[in-house]
């Protein structure tokens, strides 16, 4: 076992977990997501409130009193000493007993002692009911909220079978003594860190029989004189610094071993909690079962030790100086802050604004924080006799609400199993910082959390859009109204998407990549032949999956950007409708660029076909909307283009809305260019293309434009726009039926279609042997008709037919086939003039007339 | 299953070798905003005639309907890139000056020391096996990122190899003019042993220092200068660096004789336009110089801060065990006012102004912080000094609102410590004493570090200890248990180099100054493209 951390494999719910020193950060940022990726959502810590202090000396934000409870363990005269770790759920129940502190040098730095037991082996019931039943006493001393979630943890262990032998079982000191399991006599030896400093825990076990004293020589603290008294003591060297704390003792009848958090110290050995430490330890006795010696190499240096631990010790004892703070709890009681250990009168800051602020004097045990518009999350106590004590502000009514909301099965195997490659991983975790960004921007000056708004009539939007986003990166993700309302039921891959249980490689902080070039100075470029750590670009490696995996990750991506296309085209909140498309989008991009080998396959993350659905639907959705960010234009540019391009793939229903859309938007993305836009590597498709891509959609919508274009089929081309757009010149042609203006009106039709008034084409005919002078094509989009009117060389008269257009299709038609595939609305008229003719068509007689009187 | 259940053992840890850079996660930021200052031009992209050579190489694999996975392509640039390594160091480049940053330099110096020594070969296959590590060498270590933002190439998928955009082929093709005359080309280009005699003729046509007057010549200098693009994104990129290549040239067009011409003099002139022999600085690109200001602020308070995290290291070294309340103590108890110019005692309002008044003109500023970088350790209690009046004398230049500046003042933000950052962090410290907000801020820098340390550490669950079984790199700077910090790795001081050095070479290579270092002056060319760029 490399750390104790390596138990947390399966499916639980509860975790509690105690310590003595305790790193709040490594706590929030390692252990916590270990804990998520095992569906853990009831975490109770209990720390030692001096470390706790110490550790509540960096204000950064922290999950602690949101997403866990975590209490100063006042249960302790001295230390509260034990390293406990209970998991219980699902998959039964786990426990590990150790010398491990929850920090990083206890987790992944020292050389500890440690066991782990799990409920569904032999023997291991009693050991892990050892340890529920030290968490019973224990919430005797944790305020209401902490114990409620305690118990709720410890309900769920798997029932006690008292028939089993026990392969270990577990001790306290909470009521008795460790000494007190002790053997009567012996021969012991010990390896232990630190102890007392007049040896009274090693004289008292040197009376069992004799006493070896194992020691880390560059670490081990404790007076001279230990040195010189009736045991021995052995100094070895250790790779790593020795912490782990263990007792054998060999009697005429048995082998012993205690190992866990005692030192060998009078606190920790010979007292009880009501006089010195909490302390926690596993006993066996089981011959089969043995803990070697600790990995240790012979001291061969020629320093005194005993000088040397001296100086540790009195080292250590000026750290534990008294001035050190503390800590204390605090939580939320409706319009109150609730605090235990402080007595009335007690000044109290809170930390807002990067500084200690006044937040009041505890009366009847509490703080009042009504008036104020931030919740206090961090508390700081001037004590009278002038120490300082911190403490976070718990939240109940949120722990209890994630006590019940059991996470969904499938997330954790997202966050565990998601066959996701690192470089996605960074996008993703790069998308959401700029949520984060966004989210800071809107409610920073509400830090560190927003207040509820108890007016329903208000705005919601702000507040909503700071639950669904972690106002700093350390923070969970609020994600949790939102996930109710939108992306309820989903196998979400999102939340565990979003969640830093994701970060499973040490390069994500790729930052260092570009700051190792920035260390190069340019004449040490030559010598980069060998030693090239500094590789900016490093080649990625592709995750390995099987078929069946891939495919039920790729069945709830799908699940998940369904809903996600939903929560987009419906969200009443513009803005966190645009977050959640380009969110999307992105995650879009990734999963059809991204590859995972399969089967040794290099195969794309999400099935391209479905993706290029997606991606349709996604913009679809939120084009529809109507009221589209400008942030969000230049996604909507790069993948509409995209949706183009691959547009024979779509089905003929998809491709028609994809044009629709096109033509809607085309002009209004194109305009946005200034915005930043994608990299051509996240699309795969340049800005050139892009523009390629949208420029003929564009062209057709711009009156501009279709005036230039029409300079290509008609001599003395022209728009007017009197009495409606109104296409004019001349061209060659034999008959009506091959005149351009069929091309025309077809070219003008998704301008003239976008408004009900009427648009027309009007070309002189050239020909001389022609029958038709002049031949008009006016469409009039709200009688959903096409008009033609030709002018006959022979007799002047005007022949008029009219046609059903529904849509732009309709003309589209006409642009290439002319009236032959048209549907007639009424039968051609033969008109002397255009008084007779329809409305639309009579506004152009003057002009006609004009035009002819000029030629 | 790595966990034996029921059975006590001693953990063997996780953490391994201490190995990390930015301690404190701040100075990444100032890489950042040079390329945003320079796209382009990065720290190890000195040669603008690379800027052709791999466009070039790129271009021709597709020519030669080379296959489009990237290692069908590794072998062919290999080898060009090792003749091209062995050409340019044996030819005697412009004005005799010693050029950096040719890239498999070293093999290529070997070889070309063998060829001196009377060897009449080179085997480059062979020498293209080992030369760097990196697949694509130079290309893959350093220049495809720049190449990219000069819209020459574009970025193949992964495992595919690179291809040149529309300018990159017009540049390659412009480079093949020359290349393709060589007899290197025309007889030893796909394989086999070269004579010496060819890559000398090879160093002649194409080294990196023969840019002016080749055939890409003029193409080359459109890559970093060039007309107006019509695409918006590219456009913003060009006009960047066209900005802020006329500052370089400016600077070395208006110093006058005698004034620094090194990177301090270009420094100082950014935080305060003038020369070092006070002569003012005039810019056709004011905005664009104020952007470089504020780089160049922010460099200086990432030089402050991190000889503060430095110094905290180096005394936690000394004493081999301490916690962090003595560290605390002791750096607090070295703030003395013969160093600081002000009592200790004052509050932070009353030092911000008292350290800007002494810090102003602020080219004293950079003067006073710059010896922090090497001889920061020299004299600790001096350093500490010095570093906290820079930071608070940089909260003058915050207020001032100049465009171009004030937009980049947050850059970074909260958690890599913003210069508006630094201000607000102040400013909330304002009444108390200096001492006391010292004291906050080697709390600050210390949780800073835990913070950035644990960022770069895989979640040690039972999934990523299975896969990843070795000591995994520590990347703190010390150990922490029980309140007690133990040493385990140094830092020093640090900010980026204002691509200075990289700058000067670059345009060197284009013909528009007269010597890479030292005194550079403008050549003809230079102040042609100066004037012509006067108001891009």
């Amino acid at each position: 076992m490399r750390s104790p951390l390596e138990m947390f494999e399966g499916k639980f719910d509860h975790a509690l977990l105690t310590t003595y020193s305790f790193n709040l950060r490594f706590f929030d940022e390692w252990v916590l997501p270990a804990l998520w990726a095992c569906e853990v959502r009831n975490v109770v810590v209990f720390v030692d409130p001096h470390q706790l202090g110490r550790a509540l000396a960096d204000p950064g934000s922290s999950a602690a009193g949101r997403s866990y409870h975590l209490v100063a363990a006042h249960a302790a005269r001295r230390s509260f000493h034990s390293k406990v770790i209970l998991l219980s759920g699902r998959d039964g129940a786990r426990l590990s007993v150790s010398s491990a502190n929850l920090t990083t040098d206890g987790q992944l730095r020292n050389v500890e002692v440690a066991a782990a037991f799990d409920s569904n082996l032999p023997g291991h019931l009693r050991p892990i009911h050892d340890a529920a039943e030290m968490f019973r006493s224990l919430a005797r001393h944790a305020p209401e909220h902490a114990a409620f979630a305690l118990h709720a943890a410890l309900a769920a262990l798997p029932p006690a079978d008292e028939t089993e032998k026990p392969a270990a079982r577990v001790v306290h000191n909470l009521d008795q003594t460790l000494i007190e399991a002790f053997p009567a006599e012996g021969d012991v030896v010990v390896t232990a860190p630190y102890t007392d400093p007049g040896g009274n825990a090693a004289r008292r076990l040197h009376a069992l029989g004799s006493l070896r004293i194992i020691i880390d020589a560059r670490e081990f603290a404790a007076p001279q004189s230990f040195f010189h008294d009736q045991w021995t003591v052995e100094p070895q060297a250790f790779e790593a610094r020795l912490h782990g704390k263990a007792y054998w003792v060999r009697t005429n009848e048995q082998r012993w071993l205690m190992f866990g958090s005692p030192n060998l110290s009078r606190s920790a050995l010979l007292a009880t909690a009501a006089d010195g430490n909490v302390e926690a330890a596993v006993i066996v006795q089981d011959e089969s079962v043995t803990l070697p010696p600790p990995p240790g190499t012979p001291w061969t240096d020629a320093g005194d030790i005993a000088v040397e631990a001296d100086d540790r010790y009195r080292a250590a004892q000026r750290e534990t100086d008294e001035g050190a703070p503390g800590a204390f709890n605090a939580w939320e009681d409706e319009g109150l802050i609730r605090v235990e250990g402080l007595t009335d009168g007690t000044a109290v800051d809170w930390w807002t604004g990067e500084t200690w602020t006044s937040l009041g004097v505890v009366a009847s045990g509490a703080l009042e924080i009504s008036t104020l518009d931030s919740r206090p999350a961090r508390l700081r106590a001037q004590l009278a006799d002038g120490r300082i004590a911190l403490a976070i502000v718990a939240q109940p009514a949120r722990l209890k609400a994630r006590l019940r909301a059991r996470t969904g099965g499938r997330q954790a195997d997202a966050a565990s199993r998601l066959p996701l490659d690192i470089e996605t991983v960074r996008v993703l975790e790069a998308t959401l910082a700029e949520l984060y960004a966004l989210s800071e921007l809107v409610a920073e000056a509400r830090s560190p959390a927003p207040r509820v708004d108890p007016d329903p009539e208000a705005d919601h939007g702000e507040t909503r859009l700071t639950e669904w986003m972690p106002r700093h990166p350390e923070e969970e993700p609020r994600i949790s109204s939102l996930y109710m309302s939108a992306w309820r039921s989903d196998p979400d891959a999102l939340l565990a998407l979003i969640t830093r249980a994701l970060r499973l490689d040490p390069q994500l902080a790729n930052f260092e990549d570009h700051v190792a070039s920035e260390h190069i100075d340019i004449e040490e470029l030559d010598t980069f032949s060998g030693d090239e750590s500094a590789a900016p670009v490093p080649e990625p490696t592709a995750s390995a999956t099987n078929r069946a995996a891939l495919e039920k990750y790729r069945r709830a991506f799908d699940r998940l950007l369904d809903r996600g296309t939903e929560f987009v085209a419906k969200d009443s909140n513009p803005t966190l409708a645009a977050a959640a498309f380009q969110y999307l989008q992105r995650l879009v991009e990734e999963l059809g660029t991204r590859t995972v080998n399969v089967d040794g396959q290099p195969t794309t993350l999400g099935d391209r076909s479905t993706l290029r659905h997606h991606s349709f639907q996604l913009l679809n959705g939120y084009l529809g909307r109507g009221d589209p960010d400008p942030i969000c234009l230049p996604t909507a540019r790069h993948h509409l283009a995209l949706c183009l391009r691959d547009r024979d793939r779509l089905t003929s229903l998809q491709r028609e809305r994809l044009e629709r859309l096109a033509y809607q938007w085309a002009a209004e993305l194109l305009q946005h260019e200034s915005e930043p836009t994608p990299t051509e590597q996240e699309t795969r498709i340049g800005l050139t293309d892009v523009n390629a891509w949208l420029a003929p959609f564009a062209q057709r919508t711009r009156w501009d434009d279709i005036a230039r274009h029409a300079e290509e089929l008609l001599d003395r081309a022209r728009l007017t726009t009197d009495p409606y757009p109104i296409l004019i010149g001349s061209a060659a042609f034999e008959n009506r039926l091959s005149s351009p203006a069929w091309k025309l009106i077809a070219f003008a039709a998704p301008a003239g279609q976008a408004t009900p008034a009427p648009f027309a084409a009007i070309v002189h005919n050239t020909h001389e042997d022609s029958h038709a002078v002049v031949h008009a094509l006016v469409c009039a989009p709200k009688e959903s008709l096409l008009h033609e009117a030709v002018l006959r060389r022979s007799d002047s008269h005007w022949i008029v037919h009219s046609f059903r257009c529904r849509d732009r299709v309709t003309l589209e038609i006409a642009g290439r086939t002319g009236p032959v595939d048209l549907e007639r609305d009424s039968a051609a008229r033969d008109l002397q003039d255009l008084d007779e003719a329809p409305a639309a068509v009579r506004k152009l007689a003057e002009l006609i007339d004009r035009e002819l009187a000029a030629s | 299953m790595t966990v034996e259940f029921g059975q006590p053992v001693w953990t063997t840890g996780v953490l391994g070798r201490p190995s990390a850079l930015d301690d404190l996660g701040i100075e990444e930021v100032g890489g950042g905003l040079l390329r945003r200052l320079l796209p382009g031009i990065i720290q190890n992209t000195p040669n603008a005639g690379y800027y052709s050579v791999y466009p070039y190489l790129l271009w021709k694999w597709e020519q030669l309907d080379g296959d489009i996975s990237r290692k069908a392509f590794e072998r062919f640039y290999r080898r060009q890139e090792c003749a091209f390594a062995v050409a340019c160091a044996l030819h005697s480049h412009r004005g005799g000056v010693g050029l950096s940053g040719l890239n498999g330099g070293d093999a290529g110096g070997k070889a070309a020391q063998e060829v001196k020594a009377g060897a009449a070969v080179v085997d480059l296959d062979r020498m293209a096996e080992t030369y760097m590590d990196t697949p694509l060498g130079g290309y893959g270590l350093f220049y495809a990122a720049a190449l990219q933002d000069a819209r020459l190439v574009r970025a193949g998928a992964p495992g595919l190899v690179d291809k040149t955009t529309e300018h990159g082929a017009e540049v390659a093709a412009a480079f093949a003019e020359t290349f393709e005359r060589t007899r290197y080309y025309r007889e030893h280009f796909d394989e086999g042993p070269v004579s010496a005699q060819v890559l000398r003729e090879l160093g002649e046509a194409v080294c990196l220092c023969t840019v002016p007057g080749r055939s890409d010549h003029a193409l080359l200098l459109e890559t970093f200068f060039g007309e107006p693009l019509t695409e918006p994104a590219w456009e913003d990129r060009r006009q960047s660096r066209v900005e802020s290549l006329c500052l370089f040239l400016e600077f070395h067009g208006q110093r006058p004789p005698g004034a620094r011409a090194d990177v301090g003099g270009w420094r100082r002139a950014l935080v305060d336009p003038r020369f070092s022999d006070g002569t003012p600085w005039e810019t056709s690109h004011e905005e664009r110089r104020s952007a470089w200001r504020a780089y160049q602020c922010r460099e200086a308070a990432v030089l402050a801060l991190t000889t503060l995290w430095s110094l905290y290291l180096l005394e936690l070294q000394d004493r081999a065990r301490a916690t962090h309340a003595e560290l605390r103590t002791e750096l607090t108890s070295w703030l003395k006012e013969e160093h600081l110019g002000f009592s200790p005692q004052a509050t932070v309002s009353e030092a911000t102004g008292l350290a800007s008044e002494a810090l102003t003109p602020r080219e004293r500023l950079i003067a006073e912080v710059e010896p922090l970088h090497r001889k920061w350790g020299e004299d600790p209690r001096r350093s500490v000094a010095t570093a906290l009046r820079a930071l608070l004398a940089l909260r003058r230049d915050i207020e001032r609102d100049v465009p171009g500046f004030s937009e980049l003042l947050d850059e970074g933000g909260r958690h890599r410590w913003s210069l508006a950052y630094l201000d607000r962090w102040f400013a909330a410290r304002e009444s108390g004493t200096t001492v006391q907000a010292f004291g906050d801020l080697i709390d600050e820098l210390h949780h800073q570090h835990v913070r950035v340390a644990l960022s770069k550490v895989r979640i040690p669950s039972a999934r990523n200890l299975r896969a990843n079984k070795g000591r995994w790199r520590d990347p703190f700077c010390f150990a922490e248990d029980n309140e007690v910090l133990r040493p385990l790795r140094r830092d020093v001081p640090f900010w980026t180099g204002a691509r200075f050095q990289v700058v000067n070479q670059l345009v060197w290579t284009l013909g528009l100054i007269d010597v890479p270092r030292g005194e550079s002056s403008l050549t003809e060319l230079g102040r042609e493209y100066l004037q012509r760029y006067a108001h891009a």
